[in-house]
Parts: C-alpha cells; structure tokens; sequence
C-alpha cells in the first residue's frame, strides 16, 4: 500500500507552479463566468430593490 | 517508493489509487439539470499530478456559492446511489466562523484521504466532498459501509487532521437517510 503522511505530501509540492494534466485556463474561466453572472444577478436585484432583503 | 518515467528522467511518487476530481457549477438558468452541473474534471494517479492539479484550480474560498469539489476513488460517483457509497455514509464537519482556514483544511483533508493516513489498509473512505453554501461550508469523507468500529477510527483521525479540540463537530450520516428532512446523525464525536 502506498502511504504518505500529510507532511510527507507537502514536502514533495514544487515550489514552481507545474503544469497541471487537464485544460485548467478553460475550466478556471468556467468558473469566473459563473462568478460574473451571479454577481450581475445580485446588482440588478440590488438596483430594482433598493430597500430589499437578501 | 518511486517510479521513473524513462523518457524524462522525472521522478513520480505512485498514489495508492487513482483519483477523480469532479466539480459542481452553481446553476445559472433554470434549464440547467443536476447532469448539466456535475462533471468529472480530471484523474490523477501521482503525488505530482496531484500538486500541478491543486496549482491551478480555484482555491476554496475562491469559488462561488453552491459550488462543490468532489475528490472520489478510480471511478466511483459522487452520488450516494452509486453502489460503491450506497451502503456507507458521510462523516460531516461544518466550518463556524469566517473560515479564514478553510483553504489549509480543506489541503489537509485532501493530502490525508489521498496519502491514506485517514483509514487502515483496506480503506473504507470512497473519497471527500467540499461543499460552499451560504449557510456554511462543509467538508464530507464518504465511507463504503457504516461498520461502526472502522468509523469511529476515521472519525478520530478526520479530527486531527482538522485541528478539532471541541467535541461535537462531526456528525455521520447514512446515506439511506439522505432523503430525510431531518436526518439525525449516527454518530457525533
Ligand atoms: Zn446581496
Ligand atoms: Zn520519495
């Protein structure tokens, strides 16, 4: 069975930043589009209820 | 232990599984449905793999509400239907507070799940949920049984490794009452 402790794990991190085995740009721009949109959901609900609730 | 890959002279530490990373986007419009939302993003199978992955990914406290990172076994689901989880359960722990440490936790629980210094040899854990809700953060270890002896042994080291001194904080439920309104939990340490 292969076992690393937690220190062990951090010990073998690259001090550079590797590249990872999957498109990380593209899923990181998923992810900032869904940021995006939720934040201009909150503006418009915020501007049309200016004394709403969240 | 390591492996050589002959073409680059690289040095690879071998997991002891593979592993699945899958992701959950919030839903944007209403036509989105639950298979829309939940994909798997990537496996990994090295300790070096592993780090490259966690490098450029999102970091907990960077991802939007409702969003999820799964981290599961080879090929199992992140779904408690899947016959790998269906008799097993979840131990459960809220993040309180700002959780200002959740990004090291969250690490923590990872290295600990995926180095399997969590479980004895024949590991029970099918692998971790990390859940972003308004209400409060929450990680999750699914198990593949409820054996009660093997539970509470993940239990207490899921409380090391997340620096709990407080009882009362892990919570496992079955996942057969996972439908449940109120579920209570099975076991609290
Ligand atoms: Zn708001
Ligand atoms: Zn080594």
């Amino acid at each position: 069975m292969y076992k690393y402790t937690i220190d062990e794990l951090l010990h073998l991190k690259p001090s550079e930043t590797m590249t990872p085995n999957f498109d990380a740009v593209e899923f990181r721009s998923i992810i900032e589009k869904v940021k995006q949109l939720l934040a201009l959901r909150e503006e418009e609900f915020h501007s049309a209820h200016p004394l709403g609730y969240r | 232990t390591v492996l050589t890959d002959s073409n680059n002279f690289e040095v690879k530490h071998p997991l002891n599984s593979k592993w699945t990373l899958w992701y959950t986007k919030p839903a944007v419009d209403k036509s989105e449905s639950w298979s829309d939302l939940l994909r798997p993003v990537t496996t990994f199978e090295t300790v070096e793999e592993f780090w490259a992955i966690v490098q450029n990914i999102p970091e907990p406290h960077e991802l939007p509400l409702k969003s999820d990172y799964h981290v599961f076994r080879g090929d199992i689901r992140p779904e408690w239907e899947d016959e790998a989880n269906a008799k097993g359960g979840k131990w459960s722990f809220q993040l309180r507070g700002k959780g200002s440490d959740i990004d090291e936790l969250w690490l923590r629980t990872l290295l600990a799940v995926i180095g399997e210094t969590i479980d004895e040899e024949d590991s029970q854990i099918n692998g971790v949920v990390l859940s972003i809700r308004k209400g409060g953060n929450k990680f999750a270890l699914w198990t593949r049984s409820e054996d009660e002896q093997a539970l509470r042994n993940i239990g207490a080291k899921f409380k090391q490794v997340l620096k709990l001194t407080e009882d009362g904080h892990l919570e496992f439920f079955p996942h057969s009452s996972a439908n449940e309104r109120h579920a209570q939990p099975t076991i609290v340490l």
